[in-house]
């Protein structure tokens, strides 16, 4: 039982420490997991993130398997509530208010505020992205290849990347 | 679908969809949604596809889910969520996100702990990312309207310089670039 509260108090405390994106705090996660908790080994939580891109579904659900090596299913169930819902819950509540208030004519101008910045950030995501998973010209490959899938012939995403996952399995081993 | 009366008035022109196609869209992307670069996958389904939100409305969705702490996609959906559906939508939009990739990954983690090499996932893995990396910049391309004019593209270039490319913290990129945004958006209207 007090692991299972362990748990709730370490992925809890990371998802509120967790701005612009998960990916920022895997080395905290690391050291906590790793160094302190000792639930999982270093190899094997850069395995879990590994487990985590070929499943479906936010990255940070790696968490689930750490929880489950850590206790089990319950271990699993814990991780996974204390990361995603009490910012969810945020979420939810912000976006209720901010949708009250999307009628008012200064919500134009606070759009177009928000607008670039966003597109800035989705472009730091991107490039993170193409940093970590283009190594080699045909992974290279596969990415343009997806933009142009996507971007020029709308094809459906889960489409360009099952193909992804193919190519990979027959090429890229 | 007969609407209930509802203190609130609706959004004008656009209607509001089920909670059966609420479910059906998010439940997709959850089951489908492999490999980084979530966002474009909710990019093709809600403003591309389906067009119940706008351009615009989707790049508000983005920053506040990136401002507010948490996993950004799981920010995302339960935005998207209570916007579509009020309550019941965002309960709906998170839970459909997150259990497939959940169950799937309990699945995986069960084998791999039961001796199952990490490696065998590793070709698939390459592929995959490298994909979703290539749907991340497609989705940025299509959203590029955003930015609207060349000072809107000033914007997104130095928040991406910050960002992106000198990891400061997202809270001193904010301060920066946001009330540079709202000068430029002002002098827009």
């Amino acid at each position: 039982m007090s692991d299972l509260i362990q748990i709730v108090l370490v992925f809890a405390r990371l998802t509120f420490v967790a701005f612009g994106g998960g990916i920022g705090i895997l080395p905290e996660m690391e050291k906590l997991v790793v160094g302190q908790h000792h639930w999982v080994t270093h190899q094997e939580f850069v395995d879990a993130y590994a487990l985590s891109q070929v499943t479906p579904g936010p990255g940070m659900l790696m968490v689930v398997a750490i929880g489950f090596r850590a206790a089990g299913v319950p271990g699993a169930i814990v991780a996974g509530v204390a990361m995603f819902t009490p910012p969810a819950a945020l979420t939810w509540f912000v976006a209720d208010r901010w949708g009250r208030l999307s009628q008012r004519p200064f919500m134009l101008t606070i759009r177009a505020t928000l607008a670039p910045v966003a597109l800035g950030l989705l472009v730091s995501g991107s490039f993170t992205l193409l940093r970590l998973a283009v190594d080699g010209w045909l992974r290279a490959l596969v990415a343009v290849a997806a933009f142009v899938a996507l971007a020029t012939f709308g094809r459906a995403p889960w489409q360009v990347v099952a193909a992804g996952a193919v190519f990979g399995t027959v090429a890229l081993r | 679908m007969s609407a209930a009366p509802s203190p609130k008035p609706p959004a004008p022109e656009r209607p509001r969809p089920s909670l059966r196609d609420t479910f059906r869209e998010f439940l997709l992307i959850g089951l489908t949604s492999f490999g980084g670069g979530r966002s474009a996958y909710f990019q093709d389904a809600f403003v591309k596809k389906r067009k119940w939100v706008t351009e615009e409305e989707f790049l508000e969705a983005i920053a506040v889910s990136q401002i507010l702490p948490g996993p950004n996609i799981g920010n995302l959906a339960a935005y998207l969520g209570q916007r579509l559906r009020g309550g019941q939508g965002a309960i709906v939009a998170v839970l459909c996100l997150t259990l497939p990739g959940a169950i799937s990954i309990l699945g995986l983690a069960w084998l791999y702990f039961n001796g199952m090499p990490a490696s065998v996932s590793e070709p698939i893995g390459r592929g995959v990312s490298a994909a979703a990396a290539g749907l991340s910049a497609a989705a940025v391309w299509r959203l590029r309207g955003g930015a609207a004019n060349w000072p809107g593209y000033a914007i997104v270039g130095v928040t991406f310089v910050l960002f992106g490319l000198l990891h400061w913290s997202i809270f001193l990129v904010l301060a920066l670039v946001l009330p540079l945004s709202f000068l430029v958006a002002r002098q827009k209207r």
